[in-house]
């Protein structure tokens, strides 16, 4: 298509295609992947907590592209077309930003989101005390910014690391990484140009303290051994997320306690003075 | 789906099971014996009817000429669809059934996209392809659904001809291509060997039973489903159920689902060259 200057008496913009997802032949050369990673490391992991003041609890996870925001509300009371139930239940929303995605349309994105909500339901209920909260309802929130791959893995740690944020009683934290196999060989915390060229890919969410396993999800073609070998390096990638979490959780505590005993100190009005005291330091 | 069963019948499973004795006498790593008839429906291109324990399924297999998607033109397409008689189950009245069937025809679906030989059922390059419709109907919920549609699925595909087409090619370029149909009988049958088969592995207590019967079914803290292909290949796996499973359970039930599905398999294929046999047989 010749590309015709837009001047301002055109009626349309001329359409621009769709770029499609670049397809590079090798991703692994020498043990090392096209992003400079090893066979069995994550990409850059950037975990926070305590992004969204209204919310009880929530949680940011970047992984390189992948961007996932969490949110926990409640608490609350359950409703009534629900019925008595002598457990809590966890509502799990989740959504695709509409730049998230390259790939797919309206119907494909809410196909997706739909799956992504129920695979992160199951992902997260084995983690929960629901025991503990008769008659009511976790609302749990997942908004994923940038889909740059293993999107479901981010957002179930996000999702958990919100849960752990907003103060909800867990057995455990649940991590969740994905292993992909391309051609043959094993990667940990795939990319979208990864996964998009791989034969066999799964999802494992686990609660790696407790040692038990929450979600499962696989895809493709395995070869028998292969299976075996992908599960165990996704468990081992499950507890190394794991420490990162609570790590996040433990900085972010200390720093609150930190914060809380400055303003003790200043002796000052009390509320309201915890942004102003952190100026003027 | 969970049977209606009191707590006192879950406890006295759970406890059998902890002594790996079976309800109805199996051991944790029997399958229930298959029960399948062929050819059960005249209008269908290829159907099968099974019967594993109480649970009881109706596959047809129906194909037909349509345009191929446009993102991918060079391949087939298959749909699954999967309703649940409201006899089945009390469960099912009404719309109950109707999010447990997509579930499962969703899960069907994509175990044959990946295991079919989807260029095959190319007819004109870019132009007609042939469309597998595979219609699935739950009769009796007695345990183990999900496994017992997909061993049904591939015992129907499995007798299902794909038409004889002669294409005939207009004479100037803008003419439509003529697609004639042929007979029935005289069809090519689909390549099914590496399509897999589903094993349901449940976790009750803190053992693995395979195949679990509809009374086991709510006693499990979780399930995994596996589809296994020939030789243990694994396909899709999904978990269901509320409950976590220790790390070694998870190894033990992955390895009972790979050695189960190729012995489902193998029996499964013995008796379609035995039946097949029988037709010709009768046919000579």
């Amino acid at each position: 298509m010749a590309a015709a200057p837009a001047t301002a008496g055109s009626s349309k913009p001329a359409s621009v295609p769709l770029q499609p997802l670049p397809r590079p032949a090798t991703l692994v050369a020498d043990g090392t992947r096209l992003d400079g990673r090893g066979l069995e490391e994550f990409r850059t992991v950037f975990l926070d907590t305590r992004v969204i003041s209204r919310a009880a609890g929530s949680a940011y996870a970047e992984f390189n592209s992948t961007k996932v925001m969490a949110a926990v509300y409640g608490p609350r009371q359950g409703e009534r077309r629900f019925g008595f139930s002598d457990t809590g239940r966890l509502n799990v929303e989740a959504c695709f930003t509409s730049f998230a995605r390259r790939e797919g349309g309206r119907q494909a994105q809410r196909a997706a989101e739909k799956e992504l909500a129920s695979c992160l339901a199951a992902a997260l209920e084995p983690s929960v005390d629901l025991g503990k909260l008769p008659k009511s309802v976790l609302d749990v929130y997942v908004m994923v910014l940038e889909a740059g791959g293993s999107e479901a893995a981010v957002a179930a740690t996000a999702a958990s690391l919100a849960l752990a944020d907003a103060g909800v009683e867990l057995f455990d934290l649940v991590a969740a990484c994905s292993v992909s196999d391309v051609s043959g060989q094993l990667l940990l915390d795939p990319s979208a140009a990864e996964a998009a060229q791989q034969r066999g890919g799964l999802l494992l969410a686990a609660m790696p303290s407790l040692g038990e396993v929450t979600q499962l999800q696989m895809s493709g073609d395995w070869a028998p051994g292969a299976a075996r070998d992908a599960l165990e390096l996704a468990l081992g990638g499950c507890a190394q997320l794991r420490a990162g979490m609570r790590d996040t959780l433990l900085a972010a505590e200390a720093a609150r306690q930190q914060q809380r005993r400055r303003d003790g100190g200043d002796g000052g009005g009390g509320g309201g003075g915890g942004g102003a005291a952190a100026m003027q330091e | 789906m969970q049977a209606d069963i009191s707590d006192a019948e879950k406890l006295y499973i759970a406890q059998g099971v902890a002594q790996g004795v079976r309800n109805d006498g199996r051991g944790c790593h029997d399958a229930r014996p298959l029960e399948l008839e062929l050819g059960v429906v005249a209008q269908a291109n290829g159907s099968a009817r099974l019967h594993v324990g109480a649970t009881d399924v109706m596959v047809g297999v129906k194909v037909s000429l349509v345009s191929p998607d446009a993102a991918e033109p060079a391949k087939g397409q298959v749909f699954a669809t999967v309703e649940c008689s409201s006899c089945a189950s009390p469960e099912f009245k009404g719309r109950g059934g109707e999010d447990w069937g997509i579930d499962m025809a969703a899960a069907l679906q994509s175990a044959l996209q990946s295991s079919l030989d989807l260029g095959s059922l190319v007819v004109l390059a870019g132009k007609t392809v042939w469309a597998v419709h595979l219609d699935c109907l739950v009769l009796n919920d007695g345990g183990g659904v999900l496994g017992a549609l997909s061993v049904a699925a591939r015992a129907a595909l499995a007798v299902t001809r794909l038409p004889k087409v002669e294409v005939t090619m207009g004479e100037g370029d803008d003419d439509e291509p003529e697609i004639e149909l042929g007979d029935d009988s005289e069809g090519t049958p689909m390549g099914v060997t590496r399509v897999p088969v589903i094993v349901s592995v449940a976790q009750i207590g803190s053992r693995c039973v395979v195949d679990p019967s509809a009374e086991e079914e709510p006693c499990a803290s979780a399930v995994l489903h596996f589809a296994v292909g020939p030789g243990g290949r694994l396909g899709a796996a999904t978990k269901t159920g509320a409950g976590g499973i220790p790390q070694p359970a998870l190894l033990e039930m992955l390895e009972a689902a790979q050695q189960l599905g190729p012995k489902v398999l193998r029996e499964l294929d013995g008796f379609l060259a035995a039946s097949a046999a029988a037709a010709s047989a009768r046919a000579a």
